[in-house]
């Protein structure tokens, strides 16, 4: 393991911390929604899916936290690659730890929207009383919906992003 | 400059973009109806102030303090490790404030459609467009996120002046306080 690894390897932590915390705070803004719910009018599919969503970031904490050598080794390359002798080595490895931990922000972002999207859906068909319906806009929608292929496009380590940021910067050294 | 200087620098840096992000999200909340707001008000904006002034402007004594003594890097690979960190920092910064913009810029793409309605409303009805009557707080608000995802583009981007400027400005103030070097050394 070189110093690339450790560092992604600490990277990796506090984003899964990070996104636990964030989950805690999703789960309990979902409970604060989903309060006023009349269970008997509602159907159990709609309650149950805020919760069902929030089950993708478990995961990505479970990876992170338990997966996390692999993670590294993905992210950095071959485990016995020698140190960054020269100064720009370091930059490609970098910039995809970067993506990856923009990645898992975006995706984060997604589920949140997706859990709080669905709970509201679930107070709208449950309750007789007017709620604002403008959430729904077209924008929103494909703004929150475009999240998601971003995010996976960031975790793969957006290939083409990393190699035209990589050819800018040396640029701009040169 | 060492190369945890640089890498403290670069972090200083991004955290007082996102800083000044966040202060400006509460001032556009505050500012539409400032009565009895005065005080959050001023304190917001002088927040906003000392971050930018301390994290971005003036961070080489900061940057010293957090970094501690360090090998002194030369000339060219200072300029190397600078650019790198920044760009490196300044793109993460941008995808991070892009993930909130989205619905921002997918508006500014459907503008054309958007744009016909109200051409028709101010040449045919000769009346002021509708859709255009926003409160103050809209506009606020419109305001800030095309600022938001303009800095978010420009970031993404790499921002080659931010970068270009910081560099020049970085070189020509990064000239320590011996007496403050030496105190830091010895402690």
């Amino acid at each position: 393991m070189n110093k690339m690894h450790s560092l992604a390897k600490i990277v990796l932590t506090t984003l899964a911390l990070y996104v636990a915390y964030q989950l805690i705070i999703t789960l309990f803004g979902t409970l604060f929604m989903i309060e006023s719910i009349h269970f008997d009018k509602t159907p159990i599919f709609y309650i149950a899916l805020p919760f069902v969503a929030l089950l993708l970031p478990v995961v990505i904490i479970y990876q992170l936290l338990f997966k996390r050598d692999k993670w590294a080794e993905k992210i950095v390359g071959a485990a016995d690659r020698p140190g960054p002798e020269s100064q720009i080595n370091w930059l490609p490895i970098a910039f995809r730890l970067t993506s990856v931990a923009a990645g898992l922000y975006f995706l984060l972002h997604f589920v949140s929207g997706l859990s709080r999207t669905l709970s509201y859906y679930a107070r709208i068909k449950a309750s007789t009383s007017n709620y604002p319906q403008n959430i729904f806009t077209i924008e929103r929608i494909i703004g929150w919906v475009l999240l998601l292929p971003i995010a996976i496009y960031l975790l793969c380590g957006a290939p083409h992003f990393v190699r035209w940021q990589v050819k800018k910067t040396l640029k701009l050294c040169k | 400059m060492a190369k945890m200087h640089i890498i403290a620098k670069a972090a200083l840096t991004v955290l007082g973009i996102y800083g000044i992000v966040t202060t400006c999200r509460y001032l556009s909340f505050l500012i539409p109806s400032p009565e009895g707001r005065i005080l959050p008000i001023i304190g917001f904006s002088i927040f906003t102030a000392a971050i930018a002034f301390f994290f971005i402007f003036k961070n080489n004594s900061l940057t010293h303090k957090l970094a501690g003594p360090g090998e002194i890097l030369n000339p060219g690979t200072q300029t190397i490790w600078l650019i790198t960190s920044l760009r490196l920092v300044l793109v993460f910064c941008g995808l991070i404030i892009l993930s909130t913009s989205i619905t921002t810029i997918i508006k500014i793409l459907l503008t054309p459609v958007y744009i016909r309605p109200m051409v028709n409303e101010i040449f045919v009805l000769k009346s002021f467009p509708t859709s255009l009557e926003l409160s103050l707080r809209q506009w606020s608000d419109l305001i800030f996120d095309l600022g938001k995802a303009g800095l978010a583009i420009y970031l993404l981007y790499g921002a080659p002046h931010f970068v270009r400027w910081q560099l020049k400005y970085s070189f020509s103030n990064n000239q320590p306080n011996p007496a403050k070097t030496e105190r830091i050394n010895y402690e």
